[in-house]
Formats: structure tokens, sequence, C-alpha cells
């Protein structure tokens, strides 16, 4: 049972690092609202699923601490970062950050979407249903924000590159 | 019954006298004229056109005398309006004859735009592309177009853009106003197009009308409507609206909603029907695929659960789902309360999975309308001159992209197609950046309309971004431009245009454009010689010189794909009143109704889009997609509801949308010079409940100021029947007319910068606002009486109902 608790615990950190990765790019591309609005509401969307696998823990006898919350500085940190964003909007430069910020987000939600299959093979073989299940509707949620990824650098790159 | 009328007061009577009729039967004919000062047989000509200013386009006749329009009336055999018009149709035209029209091209010299010839303005347009193209490529040049110009403009216009300068940035105001009507279409049907007609009006038992204000944005509509509602079988009508309008006061239940609820509400109805079970199961399994996904989503939105978000009874839901489930054919629409909502798709799409799961689609009576806003909106669409391949072609798709290229002449790689077409917002966006840094406005007015419009303004500004600007009136988005290009308006030049059940009507040129204006079609194949824009062999890349020519090319590219213009030209158009798409061998007199045979526009190598993702706006990939090819099934999308990303608090507790009078048209560059409706609803208003006025210490007539995080609109206060905690205030009054400086009147100052994700149509209607008394009375409100209710705010209602 142990090695079931380890890999939820390794999903959980990986979904939470996806979360934080989100909301850090939100910061980062507040002028660019689709990016800034959608990255907010896919960081609640991994706090979700961060929260869905200790539950999940609880049922296999693992306790997983939930990531402690920004503290002040923190939240400090993030207002200063979406405002300096707002100025750096302006910038030509922009397009390339998107692209380096889009590339960070794949890294983490791929580390997430790896996570997800194990965990997925792992509910078959302990023929648990009910986990599956589960396994399986957050795991496609996880593959959902891989498209939007993967649609955003699309989008992105020819502007970002060519002009 | 024919009941000839003439010069009718359209002002004080929106809807005119009632010509009630039964199901079934066909709307009588009332004939709607305005020719001041001339009997019939004193005009010296009658051009037949139809009406340019929303989304019908009635049938109109134009009266020409002395060479200058002088007036209009409806056309009695036309199939949209059988002779009537609103008030907009009937006195618009008379901005044709403003004195202050623009006559000649205008280029800034030393901060001053001044006059000029035609070959000075169009030489320095054309360098100045030519400069970004060599310095930026052919990213670094933008078009943003309206939903205003012809058939023929919007196609040349995209093959300039498209082929010609390969640049994705080619987008249309219609961004603001039909996107998500747009992609509600393709997700569900696999390809745009409404499938009903305007006839499913005379034949439906059951109206549901969400977010549309159809008696103030189509007012002939209304009044086909309003006609049944009058006749002996009246119809049930459901209203899902935040203000109580002249539509919600007819309603047998209106849900007046929190602003940006509109998927909760929808949800808990789906929920309703298909918990009693009012699901036509062998349809719905049959014709479409998602169901099992929708009965899951919808489990958690009871009726209980949507009356607390949605602030409404949740007897009332029931009772509308009753009424909608109990329906035997429904009709039902939308417009702007949905489509400039948040989760604007999401919510759309709900709409036509009502009318799928009650197998209501394609037959007589039984439809969805997901309703244009600005009249010829359908044809950027079709044409591709906004953010979608022309002719519905699916730019994922290479044999498409490839037929495309083979009707152009030139290589599929030149036609960008590595993404979808860049949307408005994006396009400023990237204006914004700096990475356009040509940007070509036609006949629309971004420094008005667009949301938070000091952003907009600085951008327009940009010493680095080089602004030319075309249009009949110096707008004040062309005080800002570097090249003002003087364009000739409806009835000035020839051209066909597209309503919103695809009814194709053609307008003819009925005078002379004032001055040495042109018409668009004119200056685009201009600026295509100059740039010397050519196709892969050398040979002139715009093949044509008129627009029946135009509309020929654009009939072929046409052919096969949903909005096949094939069957159709000039001489038959002219021939007969208004035929709608398709129209080619097998539908030669077009077809009024799609999807007849259940059978929809999803299949694989035939759709438009394969679809999003409705929360995020994610592509789906087309290997995904064609492992599950719907293959003309209908595709069933859920949504969950989500809150708004700005929801009001204590700073800004009210919830502010704006929108449309029934007497102005977008930023009134054209209502605006007509007395009539100029005088009918003259300057700003900002309505609120009489609940949250009393607590806000307004009284009708004061003078209040609108906050929000992002500027500051003023206006006298008007206390409506709108719900407690919205505001509304309309959006046209932006400053060309203004005498003197003297506080922001434009709704644009305040609202913010954010889209739906599926259609990118920027979110009008849910801004957190606070309202603050500034002066008391000093004159009454400006506003029309249309919306009024007493102040009390109760449910009764006095007022223009006729
Ligand atoms: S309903 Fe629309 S198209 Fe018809 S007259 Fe009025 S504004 Fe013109």
């Amino acid at each position: 049972m142990n090695k079931v608790g380890l890999l939820l615990d390794q999903l959980h950190r990986a979904e939470t690092r996806l979360g934080a990765e989100f909301r850090r790019v939100a910061g980062r591309e507040a002028a660019d609202q689709e990016v800034y609005y959608v990255c907010r509401d896919l960081a609640r969307q991994c706090d979700e699923r961060a929260a869905a696998i200790r539950r999940l823990g609880t049922r296999y006898g693992r306790s997983i601490a939930a990531p402690s919350g920004p503290g002040p500085l923190r939240t400090a940190l993030t207002e200063l970062r979406r405002r300096a964003s707002c100025l750096l909007g302006r910038q030509r430069i922009s397009g390339l950050l998107l692209l380096r910020d889009l590339r960070a987000l794949f890294l983490a939600a791929q580390a997430a979407n790896v996570a997800w299959i194990a965990v997925g093979q792992l509910a078959q073989a302990l023929k648990d249903g009910e986990m599956l299940t589960l396994v399986n509707g957050l795991h496609k949620e996880n593959l959902t924000q891989i498209k939007w990824i993967k649609s955003k650098v699309r989008e992105a790159s020819p502007q970002a590159l060519l002009t | 019954m024919t009941r000839p009328r003439s010069d009718d007061d359209r002002i004080a009577d929106i809807w005119g006298p009632r010509t009630p009729y039964a199901a079934g039967e066909r709307w009588p004919v009332r004939v709607d004229r305005f020719v001041p000062g001339l009997a019939d047989e004193d005009v010296d000509r009658w051009v037949p056109s139809a009406c340019v200013l929303c989304s019908n386009c009635c049938g109109m006749d134009i009266a020409v005398k002395d060479g200058r329009i002088a007036g209009v009336r409806g056309r009695a055999v036309d199939r949209i309006n059988h002779g009537r018009l609103g008030p907009k149709g009937l006195y618009g035209w008379q901005a044709n004859n403003s004195p202050d029209r623009l006559t000649r091209p205008l280029v800034r010299r030393r901060g001053r735009l001044v006059e000029t010839d035609w070959d000075t303005a169009m030489n320095l347009v054309a360098e100045r592309s030519r400069r970004a193209l060599d310095r930026h490529g052919r990213l670094g040049l933008g078009f943003y177009n309206t939903g205003q110009l012809f058939l023929e403009e919007y196609y040349t216009l995209a093959v300039i853009a498209r082929a010609g300068l390969g640049t994705p940035h080619l987008d249309g105001n219609t961004r603001l106003c039909t996107a998500t009507a747009e992609w509600a279409l393709v997700e569900t049907f696999g390809s745009d197009g409404n499938p009903g007609s305007y006839t499913d009006i005379d034949t439906c038992d059951t109206l549901l009308l969400v977010g549309h204000n159809v008696a103030e944005t189509q007012t002939v509509l209304w009044m086909r409507m309003l006609d049944r509602l009058r006749g002996p079988d009246r119809p049930r009508l459901v209203v899902i609206d935040p203000r109580l309008t002249p539509v919600a006061r007819e309603a047998d239940v209106h849900l007046a909603i929190r602003p940006g609820t509109n998927v909760m509400i929808l949800n808990a109805i789906l929920h309703e029907l298909i918990a009693r079970d009012r699901v036509d199961h062998e349809w719905v399994a049959r014709h479409t695929v998602g169901f099992d996904a929708l009965a899951d989503v919808v489990r958690d939105h009871p009726p209980e659960r949507a009356a607390e978000v949605c602030g409404v009874e949740a007897a009332d839901i029931r009772e509308a789902a009753r009424i909608i489930g109990a329906g035997r054919r429904l009709v039902s629409t939308a417009l702007q309360g949905v489509y400039q909502s948040h989760q604007a798709t999401a919510a759309a799409v709900q709409i036509n999975n009502i009318n799928l799961i009650r197998g209501m689609i394609g037959r007589p009576g039984c439809t969805v309308f997901q309703m244009n806003g600005q009249p010829t909106a359908q044809n950027t669409r079709e044409t591709g001159a906004n953010g979608s391949l022309t002719a519905f072609l699916n730019f994922q798709n290479d044999e498409h992209v490839e037929s495309l290229a083979r009707h152009w002449n030139v290589r599929p790689i030149d036609i960008p197609h590595w993404w979808e077409p860049t949307h408005a917002m994006e396009i400023f966006r990237f204006c914004e950046q700096g990475s356009i840094r040509f940007l070509w406005v036609l006949c629309t007015n971004p420094a008005v309309s667009l949301p938070e419009l000091h952003r907009i303004r600085s951008i327009l500004d940009q010493k680095r971004l080089f602004l030319v600007v075309q249009d009949a009136f110096l707008t004040e988005t062309a005080e800002l431009a570097d090249v003002v290009l003087p364009a000739a308006m409806w009835g000035e030049k020839t051209g066909t245009y597209t309503n919103a059940d695809r009814t194709v009507h053609l307008s003819d040129k009925a005078v002379e454009p004032p001055g040495e204006a042109r018409a668009d079609l004119d200056i685009l194949l201009d600026y295509a010689r100059r740039m010397d824009l050519r196709d892969k062999d050398g040979a002139p890349l715009v093949k044509w010189s008129t627009p029946e020519e135009a509309f020929g090319h654009f009939a072929a590219v046409s052919r096969d794909r949903p909005c096949d213009y094939s069957g159709l030209s000039y001489a038959k158009l002219r021939d007969r009143d208004g035929i709608s798409w398709p129209c080619n061998e097998r539908f030669p007199d077009g077809r009024e109704r799609l999807y007849t045979d259940g059978v929809f526009g999803t299949g694989a190598d035939y759709c438009e889009s394969f679809g999003h993702d409705l929360e995020t706006g994610a592509a789906n990939e087309p290997d995904e997609y064609r492992a599950h090819d719907p293959a003309g099934r209908a595709i069933i999308k859920a949504a969950h509801y989500k809150p708004p990303h700005e929801p009001v608090d204590e700073d800004y507790p009210l919830q502010l949308s704006t929108g449309r009078t029934v007497y102005h048209w977008h930023t009134r560059t054209k209502t605006g010079r007509a007395g009539q409706l100029q005088d009918a609803a003259p300057r700003v208003w900002v309505e609120l409940n009489p609940d949250d006025a009393r607590s806000l210490g307004v009284a009708e007539g004061d003078l209040v100021r609108v906050e929000s995080r992002r500027g500051i609109v003023h206006g006298p206060a008007r206390l409506t029947g709108i719900r407690p905690g919205a505001v509304f205030v309309p959006f046209h009054y932006g400053y060309w007319d203004r005498r003197e400086a003297g506080p922001r009147t434009a709704a644009n100052e305040v609202t913010r910068t954010e889209w739906d994700p599926v259609s990118k149509q920027p979110i009008f209607k849910v801004t957190a606002v606070r309202v603050v008394r500034v002066a008391g009375r000093r004159a009454p409100a400006p506003a029309p009486e249309a919306g009024r209710v007493p102040a009390a705010g109760a449910h009764t209602v006095e007022g223009r109902t006729p």
C-alpha cells in the first residue's frame, strides 16, 4: 500500500507545481487578458485535482499535506509581477516571454500527465473501479489543459518570432 | 389584408398597428413608408434594396428624387418584413444626405488632417503598407473591418489580406456582435448558418428568447412575434433577461437573472427537461452525440441551485421548463445578453441543446436562431473577412486549404492557415505590443465601440502605428488616423448581403456618392493594383473589377459548401425578392430550412472546424475529431457554470451591462444624423433599479457617475424595471457631436478587456461598478420610453405596448 501512497504523493506534487506554474504565468502575462484569465481558472482546476488526490490518499492510508497558501509577501510579489507585466505588455519582447512561459507550463503539465497515466494503470491493477473513474475524469482535465497550452503555442509563435 | 399606409410615425409608435394572425397563416402585409413631402408619383425612381441597420435586412425600395435619396418604403413582397419598416429603417437613410459627409481623402500633415486627392492618399497607403511588409513582415499589417460592408467587398478584402499580403490579421467588428452566434452554430452543427427560417415564427407554439431584446434590436422581427402573440393561438413565451424589456413584458415567464449567469439558468432548464423526461430519445439517439455527458453535467444544476445563483425563483424556472417541455414547435433565440456575457459560447450552445434534446430542429416552427447583430455580419463569416476561412472552409483541413488556393491560384502555403485567423482583440493587442505597425480600419469606430476606451485610444494614438480609416464620416477613430478615405454608403453602391435567416438581397446603386467619395470595393481594388498583388503565375491576384464579377467569384468558391451561392446571380436576385442559401442545382430557389433530414454539417471532411473545449477554448486536434467522427450527427456539448471573473465586491457592488436603444445603431455614425432618431434618444442615460437608486440617494434624472476599475462615465439616472444590482448604460454615445468638452459619456470607458475563450467575443455585459450621485435633476432623463416602469419598480407596467 505504501507504494500507492508514494505514487499519489508524486502526483500531488506534480499537480501542485502545475497549479503554481499557472498562477505564476497568469501574473506574468496579465497584459494578455486571455492567458491571464484562463491560467487563473486552470490553476484553480489544479487545486481541485490536488484536493481530490489528497482524499484518495486518505483512502489508501497516506496523509498528504495540503500546500500552504501564499503568504503576504507572496501575494505582494504576485501583484507586483502583474503590474510589471502590464507595463512590459507594451514591448515587442512580450511575445517571446509568453512563449517561454508556455514552454514551462507545458513541461509542468506533462509531468502531471505522466503521473496520471501511472496512477490510472495502478487503479486498473488494483481493480479499484471507483478510483479508476475518478482518475480518468481528472486525467482528461489535465489533457485538456495540455491541449490549451498547445493551442496557445501554435497561435503565439509566428507573431512572437517573425515580427 | 393589405393596409397601405403613408408616412407613419415610428418614433412614438415603434412597432405600429398590429396585424394579428394564427399559426400557419401568412403574416399579413403592412407597408410602412417615409418619403417626406413626396407622393409616390412625385418620386423619380424606386430602387430595390434592403435595410442595413440590423441583421433583419428588411426589403425596402429607395425613393430617388433629383439624384438624391428622398425616402424609403417597405417592400410588401419581401419574405422578411412583408412591407414593414422599423424606426431605424424608416429614418436612417437621411444620414446619406448629411452635410458633414466626407467627400475628399484626408492625410495627416504636421499633426492635422488636411484634404488631398485620391492619388496622394492611396500612394501613401501603399507605401506605408510596403514599408511595414519590408520591416516587420506580413504579420506587421492588420485589417479591422465592419458588419456593414457588402459581400463583394468583404470577399475582395479577404483575398487581398489572406492571399495577397498573407496576413492572418483580418477581423471585423462582427467579433463584438456575432462571433458567438457563429461559433455556437459551428460547435453544435459543425458549420455556421442558422438552421431555420423567419417563417418558423409563423408556425411555432412556443418561443424562448434568451438575452435577446428583439423589440429594440430587430423591431420588425418583433412585429412578427407580436402579431402571433396577439393572434388567436398565442404562442407561449419564455424570456430570460436581467431587464424588464418590452419583450419581457409580454412573457408568460420572465426570468430576470443576474447578469453573467446564463449557463446556470439554461442548465437548470435542461435539468428539468431531462428530469421530467421531456426528451425525444429516439431522435436524440439517431441524430446527436454527447447526450449522456450533458445529462451528467446538468444533474449538478437543479432549479434550487440555479435560483440562488441567478437570483430568481425556483418555481419560475420549473414553470419555464414546463412550458418549453410542453411545446410542440419551439423557436429559441439568443443575442447579446448571451453573446457578450462571460461563458458566451458555452451558454449559446446550451440553447442549441434545448432544441436538440426536444428533437425540434429542421421542421417548420422548430428551430434555434443564433441571431446576428449587424446587417451584413453573415457575409463577413461567409467570405472569411472575419476570423474564419472563406466559404466556411476548415483551416485545419489540408484539402480545404488546397481547394481555396486553387480558386485563388496561389500556393496553399501563401494562405496563412497555421492557426485560426487573428481575432480583433488580439489584433489590437499586437498593435499595443508594437508588432503590428500598419492598421486599416474599414467603416467601424473602435475608439467608441471597443472595451476599455482609454486603452484603445492609447493604442490607436501611437506614433509607431500607421492608421488608415475608411468611412463616410469623420468618426472618433478617423480623427486619430494618418489617412482618411471617404467611402460611399448604402444606396450609393451595388452589392449583396445576407440576413440572419440566410436570405440574400441585392441592393442596387440608387444615387452617386457625394464629392469624391468612393465605393469600398473600388478603394480595395485600387489598393490591390497599387500593391501589385499577383497570383502564383504572375497575373493580378484580384481578377474582378465590378461587384457582379466579385459575386461570381465568391459564388464559385462557395460551391458545395454549406453557404452555397453557386445557383445565385444578380439576375436571379433582381428577379426574385430575397433568396436563402444554399442555392444550387439541388435547391435552385434556395433552401428555406437546413437539416430537414437530421443530417448536420459535422462530418470530418465537411465541417468548418473540429471544435473547441468550451471552457478554455483549446482547439480539438484533427486526429482526435476524426477518431470520433460525428459524421452528420449534431454535437451536444455540456458546460459547467462558472462565476464571472470580476465578481461584485464592496468597492464595486453593482453589475453593469451595456447595450442598445431602439433608435440607435452602434456609435450613431448614421442614426445620430437622422433627426427623428437623434431627437428620440439624444443623450446617454444610466438605468437603475428603483430600490438601488433609493439606497444611493438617487432620484429620477439626477446626474450620476458610473465608476469601474477602468474608467468613469456620466449620465442622468433613469429608474426602470432592471433587476436589483444591475445597471444599464447604452453604448452609443461617443464624442463626435459634442460642441464643448464635458464628462465622458461612452459606456465603454468603464468596460473591461476580457473575451470568451471560444468565440473571442468581448464581454460587455458583466462589469463590476459603483454608482455615485453627482448632482440633482437638471432635466428629465433623455431616454426613450421603451423599458420604462413606474418608479415603484412594480411589475405592472404602463408604456408603449401596443
Ligand atoms: S428591423 Fe432592422 S432591417 Fe428592418 S427596418 Fe428595422 S433596422 Fe432595418
